[in-house]
C-alpha cells in the first residue's frame, strides 16, 4: 500500500513540478499497445503527458506490421500522426532519409548520458535524435517451471548442451522439455541464443548484423545448426504454428518445463499469479553468454510543423524519458526501463537481471533494427524452414548461406 | 414401415406405399440427412464462438473446447459492446458502430447502383469492344490492395479526401465496380433479349427498360450484389484502418485493435462476443435480405 | 448531340466508371510495376532504379517459390472443393425443403465473420493436442490423426477446409440466386417428358448457369489472389513457411521487411500470372454471349 502512495506521490510530484509550456498542443500517437497490460503502462505514460497541458489523442492500431503501415500511408497522405511507435536503428533511418522526422535535440541535450550507448547510437540521425526510448524488452530468456524442476530433480541449465542433456530426464517425468510455438519470430530467440551458445556475441553479431557469407558457412554454423536439429525432438507435437500465449500456458501449468521467449512473459505468469523469478526461474541463456539481445519500443517524431504541435511534440519526448515515468511504465509493461539511472526498487528479479545485464553493456540489439530487413528476413525463413522440415543440419547451412546471399 | 407411413395423408389413405412414394420419401431422407450434416459443419465453429462467449477465463484456460459453460456469463458480451480497452480508451465497440454504417450504407448503394448500370449497358446495349471492356474490369481488379496503397494515399491527398467519410466511400466505390459490374452483367445475360427488343420498338430508352423491365427481373442478384458489398465494405480492414482517422475509425479497426494484438494475455471470450456483435448486421442482413431469393418472376409474367 | 447520346448511350453510362478504373487498377498497375524496377525501401524512390535486379531476387528466394507454388495448390483445391460443394449445397436448398431460410444462413454466416476471431477457432479444432483429435480419441478412436495443421505437407488441406467454411455461402448464394433466375417452364417440360432430375441439371441447368460460374470463378480467384487473414490467422504462414501465400509474401515484404521494390515484384509476377491463366478463360466465356 504504502508503495503504491509513492508511487502515486512521485507521479504528481512530477506533475507539479513541470511548467506548463506556452504552447497547449495535441499530439495524435499511433501505437500498437492495444492489449490489458499495454494499456496500463501506457496510461501512466498517457496520464503525464496530459498534466503538461498537451492532449494526447490516442491511435492504436494492433499489430507491429499494421501500425508501421498506417502511420506510413498517412505519411504519404500527407497527414501524419504527432509520433508514433517505429523501432530504432535502420528502420528509423529510413524514415529519416526521408525527411520525415523532426530532430527533438531541444529536449534531448543529455540523453547520451542518461541511455546505454546501443540506443542513445540507434535514436539518432546525423547526430540529433530523431525518437524517444520508452523501454527495453530482453528476447533471449530462458524460463523454467520452477516446480517441474524440482520434480524432475535438476537446476536451470546454463548451456544448451546441459539443455539437451536434461532432456531425458524430463521426457521421463511425463513433461515436455520445452514448450516452443512454432512461429518464426519465436523460434528466432531459440536460434539466436544457440548462436551466442556456439560461438558468443561475436559469432552473432558476425551471422545477423553483418550477413557475413563465411560465418554464414563456417564450422560454427553446422554446430549451431546440429543443437538446433535437436530442438525438434525437444518440443511437443501441437508445437508448429502455436501462439506463443498459449505456449506459455504449457510452461505456467507445469506440462513443460523450458520456455524461450521474451520478458512479455512475466505478463502470463502475473495473470496466472505465478511470481517470475520464484515459480517460474528465468536467465538470460546461454548464461555467461554476455548477450541480451533486446528490442525497445521508441516513438519517433514526425516532421510536423506548425509550431503547437512540434511543441507538443517534444513535450512528449521529454514525458517519456521523464524517470518516474520510465519505472512505472516498465513496472507494469514487464519490461525494464532504457534510462540507467532510474531506481531498481520495485522490480522483480528478474527485471533486476536484465538492468544488471543492461549497465554491464551487454545489450544486443535486435538484428532486424541493424542489418538490411530483406536479408536478416531471408536468414528468418531459412531457420523454420529447416525447423519444420527433415533436412541435415549440413542442408540447412547451405540452404540458408544461399537464400541470404540472393538478397544481396 | 409404420412411420414413414404417417408421412402424408394419402400414405395412410392408401395404406400402403406405392413404390414410387417410398422413393421419394426416401429421397426426402437422404436430401434432409444431407442438409444436417452440412448444417453440423458449418455449425461447428460457431457453437464452439458462441459457448466460449460465454465462459469465463479461468474456464476456458482450464476446461475442454466443446463443452458448455459451466457458469455461463454474460459479462464478455456486455465488455466487448460497451467496456473493453482499446488502447486508453474503454468503450468497447459501440462507439465505432455509428462510423461503420455511415460508410458502409452510402458505398454499398452507390457501388450496387453503378454496377447494376454498368452490367446492363454490357450485356444488354452492347457496342464494339463491350467485351474488351469487360474483360478490363474483370482483369484490372486483381491488382492486390496492399500495393496500392501508397497511390491511393496520394490520390486521396491530392483530392483533399485523406483521412475523411468520403474518401474512404470514394475508394469502396470504385474497387466494387468491377465486382458489381461483373455480377450484374452476367445474370443480365439471362435476361431474354426478346423484352428488351419489344421495348426499343415501342420506343423505350435506356433508363426506362432498365427500371421498368430489368431489375424488376432480378430480385435475387440484387440480393447478392447487396450481400457481397455490405460484406466486403462492413468487413473491410486495409483501407478502412489505413484511410481513416481516428475519430472516423470503422468497427473492423476496433474488433482487430481489440482481438488482434501480439502481445498481453487473450481475453478469448471477450474477442468472441466481439466478433458477434461486429458480425451482427450483415447476419442481420443476411436475414431479412434473404426472404428476396424468389424464383425470378418469369418471363411471360412480366409482360403480362 | 442528344442523337449522339441515343446512339451511344450505354458507353455514356460507361464511361465515369471506365475512367475511374483506368486510373485506380490499370494507372496503380503501372505505377506497381514502376516501382518494381526501384530500389524502394521505406516509400516508394524512382530515382532508385535498378530495372530487374527485383526481380532476379524474387525468383532466388525459396520462400517465394513456396508461396507461388502454394497459390496454385491451394488455389485449384479450394477452387475444385468450393464450387462443386458449393452448387450442390445450393441445388439441395432449392428443392422447396423446410426451413430453407436456416440451412441457408447457417452455410452464409461464416462469411460475415472476422477471420482473424474464426481462424483461432479453427486452429483450435485442427490443432493436434487441443481439437478434432483429442475429441476423437476421447470416443475410443486413439489412431486417428488429425495433424494438417503441423504438417507441412498437409497444411495446405487446413487452409482449404478453413476458406472454403468462409467462402461457401458466397458460392451457394450465387449459385441458388441462378437457380432461381431460370424459367420454371424448363422443369415443367423435363417433367412431362418424364427426365430425371439429375439429367436436367447436368444437361441443362448447369450450361444455362454458365455466366453465374464465370462470376464464381472470379470471386474465388480474388478470394485467394486477396487471402491474407486466412493465413496470418490460422498458420501464420508456418509450419516453416510451408502455407505462405502470395499475399502474405507481399505484405510482409512491404511492411516488415520494408522493400517496397521487392513487394511490386512479387505482386506484378502474380498479377501476371494471374491474367496468363484468367484472359484466356474470359475470352472463351465471353465469347457466344456478348
Amino acid at each position: 500500500m504504502f508503495t503504491k502512495l509513492g508511487v502515486l506521490g512521485s507521479v504528481m510530484a512530477f506533475a507539479l513540478t513541470t511548467t506548463t509550456p506556452v504552447f497547449a498542443g495535441t499530439a495524435e500517437v499511433i501505437h500498437w499497445w492495444t492489449t490489458g497490460g499495454e494499456a496500463a503502462a501506457l496510461k501512466i505514460l498517457v496520464d503525464a503527458y496530459q498534466k503538461t497541458g498537451n492532449t494526447w489523442k490516442d491511435n492504436p492500431v494492433a499489430g507491429g506490421e499494421a501500425a508501421r503501415m498506417v502511420a506510413r500511408t498517412r505519411i504519404l497522405g500527407g497527414d501524419p500522426p504527432t509520433s508514433m511507435q517505429w523501432q530504432v536503428g535502420a528502420p528509423l533511418m529510413a524514415l529519416a532519409e526521408e525527411g520525415q522526422l523532426n530532430d527533438i535535440d531541444a529536449v534531448a541535450q543529455d540523453w547520451d548520458k542518461l541511455l546505454p550507448k546501443v540506443i542513445a547510437d540507434n535514436a539518432k540521425y546525423k547526430g540529433k535524435y530523431v525518437t524517444a526510448p520508452m523501454d527495453i524488452h530482453g528476447h533471449n530468456w530462458l524460463w523454467g517451471n520452477q516446480a517441474v524442476l524440482d520434480d524432475v530433480g535438476i537446476p536451470m541449465p546454463k548451456t544448451w548442451d546441459e539443455l539437451i542433456a536434461s532432456a531425458d530426464k524430463i521426457r521421463a517425468k511425463g513433461y515436455i522439455p520445452l514448450a516452443l510455438g512454432g512461429q518464426s519470430w519465436q523460434e528466432i530467440f531459440v536460434f539466436e541464443s544457440i548462436l551466442i551458445d556456439v560461438g558468443g556475441r561475436d559469432f552473432l553479431t558476425k551471422v545477423t548484423y553483418d550477413l557475413d557469407d563465411t560465418a554464414l558457412r563456417s564450422p560454427q554454423m553446422l554446430k549451431a545448426f546440429e543443437t538446433f536439429a535437436k530442438v525438434r525432438d525437444l518440443v511437443d507435437p501441437g508445437s508448429p504454428s502455436r501462439d506463443w500465449n498459449i505456449t506459455g500456458g504449457l510452461l505456467i501449468n507445469g506440462k513443460a518445463a523450458y520456455m524461450i521467449m521474451g520478458d512479455w512473459l512475466k505478463g502470463e505468469f502475473v495473470a496466472a499469479n505465478k511470481a517470475p523469478g520464484k515459480d517460474i526461474a528465468c536467465e538470460v541463456f546461454p548464461a555467461g553468454g554476455k548477450t541480451l539481445v533486446f528490442g525497445t519500443d521508441a516513438f519517433a517524431m514526425t516532421a510536423v510543423k506548425d509550431p503547437a504541435t512540434r511543441e507538443a511534440q517534444l513535450a512528449l519526448a521529454k514525458t517519456i524519458m521523464d524517470p518516474v515515468v520510465q519505472k512505472e511504465f516498465s513496472l507494469r509493461k514487464g519490461s525494464i526501463p532504457p534510462r540507467l539511472d532510474v531506481d531498481k526498487t520495485g522490480f522483480d528479479p528478474c527485471a533486476q537481471i536484465a538492468m544488471g545485464e543492461a549497465a554491464e553493456g551487454h545489450l544486443f540489439l535486435v538484428p532486424d533494427n541493424v542489418t538490411d530487413a530483406t536479408g536478416i528476413g531471408a536468414l528468418v525463413d531459412q531457420m523454420t524452414t529447416f525447423l519444420h522440415s527433415k533436412m541435415t543440419p549440413q542442408e540447412g547451412v547451405t540452404a540458408m548461406a544461399d537464400a541470404v546471399a540472393a538478397t544481396r | 414401415m409404420p412411420a414413414s407411413t404417417q408421412v402424408t395423408p394419402q400414405a395412410t389413405r392408401s395404406g400402403w406405399l406405392t413404390p414410387r412414394r417410398r422413393k421419394a420419401i426416401l429421397t426426402r431422407g437422404v436430401l434432409y440427412l444431407l442438409l444436417v450434416i452440412i448444417a453440423l459443419f458449418f455449425a461447428g465453429p460457431l457453437y464452439i464462438l458462441l459457448s466460449t462467449s460465454f465462459k469465463t477465463m479461468p474456464e476456458i484456460q482450464s476446461g475442454g473446447l466443446m463443452t458448455l459453460p459451466h457458469e455461463p456469463t454474460v459479462q464478455p458480451w456486455v465488455t466487448a459492446w460497451g467496456e473493453a480497452c482499446i488502447g486508453i480508451t474503454c468503450g468497447g465497440l459501440k462507439g465505432y458502430f455509428g462510423n461503420s454504417m455511415v460508410m458502409t450504407i452510402p458505398a454499398v448503394l452507390i457501388s450496387v447502383m453503378i454496377g447494376a448500370i454498368n452490367g446492363y449497358a454490357l450485356a444488354k446495349w452492347p457496342f464494339p469492344g463491350a467485351r474488351f471492356v469487360f474483360a478490363a474490369l474483370v482483369a484490372g481488379n486483381f491488382v492486390p490492395f496492399q500495393v496500392v496503397l501508397a497511390p491511393v494515399a496520394v490520390t486521396l491527398r491530392t483530392l483533399g479526401l485523406f483521412g475523411s467519410v468520403e474518401g474512404l466511400i470514394l475508394i469502396h466505390v470504385i474497387y466494387g465496380i468491377p465486382i458489381t459490374t461483373m455480377l450484374f452483367r452476367n445474370f443480365f445475360l439471362s435476361v431474354p433479349n426478346d423484352l428488351i427488343k419489344a421495348a426499343r420498338i415501342d420506343g423505350a430508352g435506356f433508363f426506362w427498360i432498365f427500371f421498368r423491365i430489368v431489375l424488376p427481373l432480378s430480385p435475387s442478384v440484387i440480393v447478392v450484389a447487396l450481400i457481397l458489398q455490405f460484406t466486403g465494405i462492413w468487413n473491410d480492414f486495409l483501407f478502412a484502418v489505413s484511410f481513416s482517422n481516428p475519430s472516423s475509425a470503422p468497427m473492423t479497426v476496433a474488433l482487430n485493435n481489440l482481438v488482434n494484438s501480439n502481445f498481453g494475455v487473450k481475453e478469448y471470450n471477450v474477442h468472441m462476443a466481439a466478433t458477434v456483435i461486429a458480425a451482427a448486421p450483415t447476419l442481420i442482413l443476411y436475414i431479412l435480405l434473404g426472404r428476396y431469393f424468389l424464383r425470378g418472376m418469369t418471363a411471360g409474367a412480366v409482360k403480362g | 448531340m442528344r442523337r449522339f447520346l441515343q446512339r451511344h448511350v450505354s458507353q455514356v453510362a460507361l464511361s465515369p466508371s471506365l475512367a475511374l478504373i483506368a486510373i485506380f487498377l490499370y494507372g496503380f498497375i503501372a505505377y506497381t510495376a514502376a516501382v518494381s524496377t526501384t530500389n524502394s525501401k521505406a516509400f516508394p524512390r524512382f530515382d532508385s532504379f535498378v530495372g530487374l535486379e527485383q526481380y532476379w531476387r524474387l525468383f532466388h528466394t525459396p520462400r517465394w517459390h513456396v508461396a507461388f507454388t502454394n497459390m496454385f495448390l491451394f488455389g485449384g483445391l479450394f477452387l475444385l472443393v468450393t464450387i462443386s460443394l458449393g452448387l450442390v449445397i445450393a441445388i439441395l436448398i432449392d428443392q422447396r425443403i423446410r426451413a430453407e431460410s436456416f440451412f441457408r444462413s447457417i452455410v452464409m454466416y461464416p462469411m460475415a465473420m472476422s477471420f482473424v476471431v474464426t481462424g483461432i477457432i479453427w486452429q483450435w479444432l485442427l490443432n493436434p493436442t487441443l481439437g478434432i483429435e483429442v475429441m476423437v480419441h476421447q470416443l475410443g478412436f486413439t489412431s486417428f490423426r488429425l495433424d494438417w495443421l503441423t504438417n507441412p505437407d498437409t497444411v495446405i488441406w487446413a487452409l482449404v477446409v478453413a476458406a472454403f467454411w468462409q467462402g461457401c455461402g458466397l458460392v451457394m448464394a450465387l449459385f441458388l440466386a441462378g437457380l432461381r433466375g431460370i424459367d420454371e417452364d424448363i422443369w415443367k417440360a423435363a417433367a412431362v417428358d418424364g427426365i430425371p432430375a439429375w439429367r436436367v441439371y447436368v444437361y441443362i441447368v448447369i450450361p444455362m448457369l454458365a455466366p453465374v460460374f464465370l462470376t464464381v470463378v472470379v470471386l474465388l480467384s480474388l478470394s485467394i489472389v486477396r487471402a491474407f487473414d486466412l493465413v496470418v490467422a490460422l498458420t501464420n504462414g508456418g509450419p516453416g513457411v510451408s502455407s505462405d501465400l502470395p499475399s502474405v509474401f507481399m505484405f510482409d515484404m512491404a511492411f516488415r521487411r520494408t522493400n517496397l521494390g521487392l513487394s511490386a515484384a512479387s505482386a506484378v509476377v502474380m498479377l501476371g500470372t494471374v491474367l496468363a491463366i484468367l484472359i484466356p478463360y474470359l475470352y472463351v466465356e465471353t465469347r457466344e454471349r456478348a
